[in-house]
């Protein structure tokens, strides 16, 4: 589900520190048994699970995108992984890792865990692009699951264009 | 415990990465072939079963866990009495195989 709030449609020149368009995303969605790699730094060269694909088109080339997101569960399948991550991509350019959680483990399997929130922001650009927020961890991996924990949960995204 | 679909999914194939898109089954394998509802259905039933069969041990170690064994071993050696044995025998009466 994507919805789209402007106040108008007719910016001919962008509003400085105005909020001049919201975006927000959510879903349900769940990746299970999904083979990861990487490194703690996050650059997987686009690797990791899309959590949110979402057409954005500023109304100005000279704005700030703001992308956030609430924090977003990742699991491990076995007791492997040490780090989680996120990337964000406009298209297919990198624009940076994520916020990397630190693990944690599950006292009854030793299975770890962690969250990856995004909270990013970049320079403007012309036209329509897709903004892709991926997760992901060093091992097999879930997204919003576990193997045997199946209660997933809502995630959320929020874009917000910021006049220059 | 609720056995899942996706536990179940992965039970049947253990290298095949999927997901499920606001609730509905999304096949990520370019090689192996997705499994048919029918299949996923049965393999939850399959290890609901094997889990449900082996709630009188979860039951049991549960109980054991409040027990302290060892000191009660010694005090059973020293006083000859059997209270360890008594207890043992007591969870296992009330959760039988």
């Amino acid at each position: 589900m994507t919805t789209v709030i402007r106040g108008s449609d007719n910016f001919d020149t962008a509003i400085n520190g105005k909020v001049l368009q919201v975006v927000t995303s959510s879903n349900t969605n769940q990746f299970a048994n999904i083979s990861g790699s990487g490194n703690s730094s996050g650059g997987t060269s686009g690797a990791g699970s899309a959590v949110f694909s979402v057409s954005f088109t500023p109304v100005a080339s000279t704005s700030t995108i703001i992308v956030t997101t609430n924090p977003i569960w990742v699991y491990e399948h076995d007791d492997v992984g040490e780090y989680v991550w996120g990337n964000l991509y406009v298209d297919s350019v990198h624009k940076g890792a994520a916020n990397r959680g630190v693990y944690n483990s599950v006292a009854s399997s030793g299975l770890n865990f962690g969250f990856i929130g995004f909270n990013n922001s970049m320079d403007s650009w012309s036209g329509a692009k897709t903004i892709h927020c991926k997760v992901g961890m060093n091992t097999t991996y879930y997204v919003n699951c576990s193997y045997s924990y199946n209660y997933n949960g809502t995630n959320n995204l929020v874009i917000m264009e910021i006049g220059a | 415990m609720e056995i899942s679909k996706t536990e179940a999914i992965v039970s049947l194939m253990p290298n095949s990465p999927f997901m499920w898109r606001n609730g509905t089954l999304e096949w990520l394998d370019t090689v192996q072939p997705q499994p048919t509802d029918s299949e996923i259905d049965t393999e939850v039933t399959r290890l609901q079963a094997a889990y449900d069969a082996q709630a009188y041990a979860r039951s049991r170690k549960a109980k054991y866990d409040l027990l302290n064994q060892d000191e009660m071993r010694y005090d059973d050696l020293i006083n000859s009495t059997t209270t360890w044995q008594d207890a043992i025998a007591a969870i296992k009466q009330e959760y039988p195989k």
